[in-house]
């Protein structure tokens, strides 16, 4: 078991978790590689890790002990020793903390201790079958706020002016099982949802856990869950045996409908109802404590974006599910818009001008395409980018949309930058959903996981808790191994490692500055919609306007959090060494203010739990000319990107450095394919049963399985596709292609899905 | 394309290295058995459609994939399951005493309400029995949850853990049915419609610049 020995060899030892370093182990022993994985903590992740409510308060708590142990001594022993066979033994640094300036609290008042009892009467925690933990209080709450909610979504939907939009939005709200063809009686339908929230009385992971099921045999883009789909999904019947093809239309149905909601949403925003909220005590919270996933590093994906063709093209995603981010909002003139960043949006958004509406449609026509018109802006390569949008005549409204929102650049961007900004962007709209950007349900965290596992599938060892102290360099400085930090010797030919497991004279940290992330539990949304929304905000801060302020909040069916809560995250690259401060602005303008709410307030979310640290940017290293040969780096994030594009070239990159001529990541077999081929033929003697208990253990055979490719057309067909589809977006990366070629990308992205779920049909 | 199944559950394996799951995963799967190692290498998952009260199962049953061995099972891989086979070797007495570390690994990152179940495995080898069937039923009572031995060498009994599993995740999520009032999905479930054509017509209208 845990205690049993590592395998003496293997072709490379990684340490860290990291999503670089998962990405590169996964590409690594997908061509047969022999893969050592490690990481010194107890979990997967490294910067990217996610975290229950317990979790990361433990998180917290040893980085605040590491960073005390590290000013006090580093430096122990010697740098090298010699070993007996004329190896070198360099030592390796010992932890230290990864965040810095920690704190976190509740902001809530503890459980009186008649709630404390009541509570404990209704727990019963970890037994099957019987599964209703909520206190009945909140039972009660939560019963009135969807009643009200209810309410809310009818006077809503009665302003409306798309006639089925009603329909639609009760349907998605709660149900997706309801026939969408029956057009039904708006109030009964009301007290059916209502009736469905109280027998529901499960905890929200629960529900949407199950629904995963039905992933790993879907097609690819099926996988990306449409907005509030997670939600939609609540009852547990309804998900996993829903046919597939159903629910495919279902999902262009509601991500249709999604499209429409952009311009519901201004009224939502205005006619924001007040809903009564449940008051949530510490208790409460951490009850709940397993249904948070709490980022270190959150992050969304561009829906055309590099991760998001490897996660397909490498059959990873099969392990993840997604949702899109419903909405991207903005601060104008005080108040949370919606940014109009579709053609669609753009038409529909009433706090633009007709005159508007038309230079917007304009511009980003111009500007998904902007390589090829080289003398649209040509003379403009040293402006700013504002400067070129206000040449492009565009108003002060559309600057800040084009400039804040879609771009997201600061004010001293060049006019390529923003540019290349704006047409990323524009280029993974329309992909899934009405944004640009998806969200791993359950967290970014879940990625490096992901790809962790595909390692494994293909023989990767892995072990947490341990880590290398020493690393071993031959007669000729070349890396030939390591000791475990349980004192065992490995051998290996490479040792990839972030750069916080390797010595400090080995690594150049090219990145520099910091980050600093809020983290908080809020009991409603920045600002109400009718459904659960995921938003993405850039948020400008008066006090200083060239840090922007990267806001995330998450809902439940975003799995990250229990029902009728909200994760809402910060980054803002740092100045100081006080995060708190830091957020201080944004905090105050988005939340309510923590000592009794002004009339004002009321309707902002409290903050019920926070937790603020910095972060070291750590986003790109080089080795130095000291590292031992075959030592390589990888960088463990903590920037303040929004997305996590760079990790894919730079795991790219570094495989390519150890085999250049090998294939990154392709598609694996599938599963079905693999046939089993049955020894009853040429059965093992006597001694058969201890080789069975001990073939297990042993990771030298691995003949038992034949991969065999019955199925190669199917396999080969797909993989074209995938190179197909590859091709698409490299030459609509680089060229710049017509501004019909996302289109095109996407119907391949369909196309290849489809021929997934065939294989896993057949 | 039409519909091959009525309903999709994953299941896990889980328990010990050595204990036999990858063999019980190809027994049930393939009705096969190697002696010498199953390679687990490449494998994700097995499917089989087994068919309960004339509904198609499709049953997609994960392996570890070698990730138990050193616990390091990603949290990921709990996510969405419905069913969890808890392994043990009868021959092995530490991998019977892991099996409540397994339960409480579950019980901090699976669903709550997974159905679980417990088998012995290797029961072909009486000989070398560690663990009495007593004590199985015993644990498997402690924790409320269905215990079976099972041989996928001799082919005892992992046909039967595999539709008892799925028969009580069915009779669950028939029973929420039930609680939830009359379900209007119950008419979808069944339904294979073509999707592709309202997809196609949903991308093109959907891409926009």
């Amino acid at each position: 078991m845990s205690n049993e020995d590592l395998p003496n060899d293997f072709d490379i030892i990684i340490l860290g978790t990291g999503l670089t370093t998962t990405i590169s182990a996964a590409a690594f022993s997908r061509i047969g590689l022999k893969v050592l994985h490690l990481d010194r903590n107890d979990y997967y992740g490294g910067l990217f890790a996610n975290f229950n409510l317990d979790a990361i308060e433990a998180w917290k708590q040893k980085n605040i002990d590491l960073s005390k142990v590290d000013s006090e001594s580093h430096a122990v022993g010697k740098d090298k020793d010699l070993c007996s066979d004329g190896v070198t033994c360099v030592n390796l640094p010992q932890e230290t903390a990864q965040a810095f300036n920690l704190s976190s609290s509740f902001h809530v008042r503890e459980r009186t201790a008649e709630e404390e009892e009541a509570a404990k009467k209704l727990q019963t925690p970890f037994k099957p079958f019987f599964s209703l933990p909520k206190p009945s209080d909140s039972d009660s709450a939560s019963k009135e706020i969807s009643e009200e909610k209810e309410a809310f979504q009818g006077s809503d939907t009665e302003n409306d002016l798309t006639p089925n939009q009603p329909h639609l939005q009760n349907k998605s709200q709660e149900d997706s099982s309801q026939d969408p063809t029956s057009p039904e009686d708006q109030g009964n339908s009301r007290t059916q949802v209502v009736q469905k929230e109280k027998s529901i009385a499960e905890p929200v992971k629960d529900e949407s856990e199950g629904k995963e099921s039905e992933q790993p045999a879907e097609e690819a883009s099926a996988l990306v869950r449409e907005g509030d789909k997670a939600s939609n999904d609540r009852d547990m019947n309804h998900f996993s045996s829903e046919p597939k093809s159903k629910n495919d239309e279902e999902f262009g149905e509601k991500l249709s409908e999604e499209k429409k909601e952009s311009s519901v949403l201004e009224d939502n925003i205005q006619g924001s109802v007040q809903e009564k909220k449940k008051e949530w005590t510490a208790g409460d919270i951490k009850d709940e404590w397993r249904k948070f996933c709490l980022d270190l590093s959150p992050r969304v994906l561009f829906c055309c974006g590099d991760i998001i063709e490897l996660l397909i093209r490498s059959d990873v995603a099969r392990y993840c599910e997604f949702r899109t981010v419903s909405r991207v909002l903005t601060l104008l003139k005080n108040k949370l818009e919606p940014v109009p960043c579709s053609r669609a949006d753009v038409f529909g958004s009433k706090i633009v001008s007709l005159i508007e509406k038309r230079l917007m449609m304009k511009f980003l026509q111009f500007a998904a395409d902007f390589e090829n018109h080289p003398e649209e802006y040509e003379g403009h390569q040293n402006s700013t980018f504002l400067d070129f949008l206000k040449f492009k005549k565009l108003t002060p409204n559309l600057q800040h949309f084009v400039q804040h929102a879609i771009a997201m650049v600061d004010y001293s961007s060049g006019t390529e930058h923003g540019l290349q900004r704006t047409k990323k962007f524009l280029q993974s709209l329309g992909r899934y959903g009405n944004t640009a950007f998806l969200f791993p349900l359950y967290g970014t965290g879940e990625l490096s996981q992901a790809f962790a596992r595909m390692s494994a599938v293909f023989g990767g060892v892995y072990c947490l808790m341990e880590t290398a102290t020493h690393l071993l360099a031959d007669a000729d400085n070349k890396c030939c191994g390591i000791i475990t930090s349980k004192g065992q010797r490995i051998n290996c030919k490479y040792l990839v490692a972030e750069s916080s497991y390797l010595p400090d004279t080995y690594t150049k940290r090219l990145s520099s500055g910091k980050v600093s992330r809020g983290i908080y539990i809020t009991d409603s949304s920045i600002s109400r919609s009718s459904d659960e929304d995921l938003t993405l905000l850039n948020f400008i801060c008066e006090e200083d306007s060239s840090r922007s302020v990267t806001v995330l909040e998450m809902p439940p069916s975003a799995c990250v959090c229990p029902r009728n809560l909200f994760v809402v995250y910060f980054t803002r690259v740092s100045n100081s060494d006080d995060p708190e401060r830091d957020l201080q602005e944004v905090r105050e303008r988005l939340f309510a203010s923590p000592d009794g709410a002004s009339s004002a307030e009321e309707s902002r979310p409290n903050i019920l739990w926070s937790m603020h640290f910095t972060l070291n940017d750590w986003s790109m290293v080089e080795l130095t000319d000291q590292a031992v040969e075959n030592v390589l780096v990888l960088s463990e994030g903590g920037d303040a990107e929004i997305d996590l594009d760079k990790c894919v070239p730079e795991a790219k990159r570094l495989f390519h450095q150890v085999c250049p001529d090998e294939e990154f990541l392709p598609t694996p077999p599938n599963p079905e394919d693999i046939i089993h081929v049955d020894d009853t033929e040429s059965p093992v003697a006597t001694g058969s049963n201890s080789e069975f208990e001990s073939g297990q253990e042993n990771s030298e055979e691995k003949k038992g399985g034949e991969i065999i490719s019955s199925e190669a057309t199917d396999q080969e067909k797909n993989r074209e596709e995938n190179q197909d589809m590859q091709e698409t977006e490299g030459t609509s990366a680089e060229v710049m292609c017509d501004a019909e070629k996302p289109e095109e990308g996407e119907e391949k992205a369909v196309k290849m899905s489809k021929t997934l779920g065939q294989e896993n049909e057949s | 394309m039409a519909k091959t199944y009525d309903y999709l559950f994953k299941l896990l394996l889980i328990g010990d290295s050595a204990v036999g799951k990858t063999c019980i995963l190809f027994r049930f799967s393939e009705d096969a058995f190697n002696s010498t190692f199953i390679s687990t290498i490449g494998i994700d998952f097995k499917i089989r459609t087994i068919e309960l009260d004339e509904k198609k199962i499709k049953l997609q049953i994960w392996d570890t994939a070698g990730q138990e061995r050193f616990r390091t099972i990603t949290t990921a891989y709990y996510r969405g399951a419905m069913g969890i086979m808890l392994v043990y070797d009868i021959t092995n007495e530490k991998s019977f005493d892991n099996i409540r570390t397994w339960i409480r690994n579950i019980e901090e990152h699976a669903s709550k309400d997974v159905e679980k179940m417990m088998l012995g495995n290797k029961c072909d080898l009486q000989d070398r029995r560690q663990v009495s069937k007593d004590r199985g039923e015993q644990l498997a009572i402690e924790h409320g949850i269905k215990f079976m031995e099972t041989s996928a060498k001799a082919s005892i009994n992992v046909e039967e853990a595999f539709f008892t599993l799925a028969r009580d995740i069915k009779a669950k999520m028939d029973r929420k049915i039930d609680s939830t009032g009359p379900s209007k999905s119950a008419g979808y479930q069944l339904s294979g419609k073509d999707g592709s054509s309202s997809k196609k017509s949903f991308w093109k209208s959907c891409t926009l610049l």
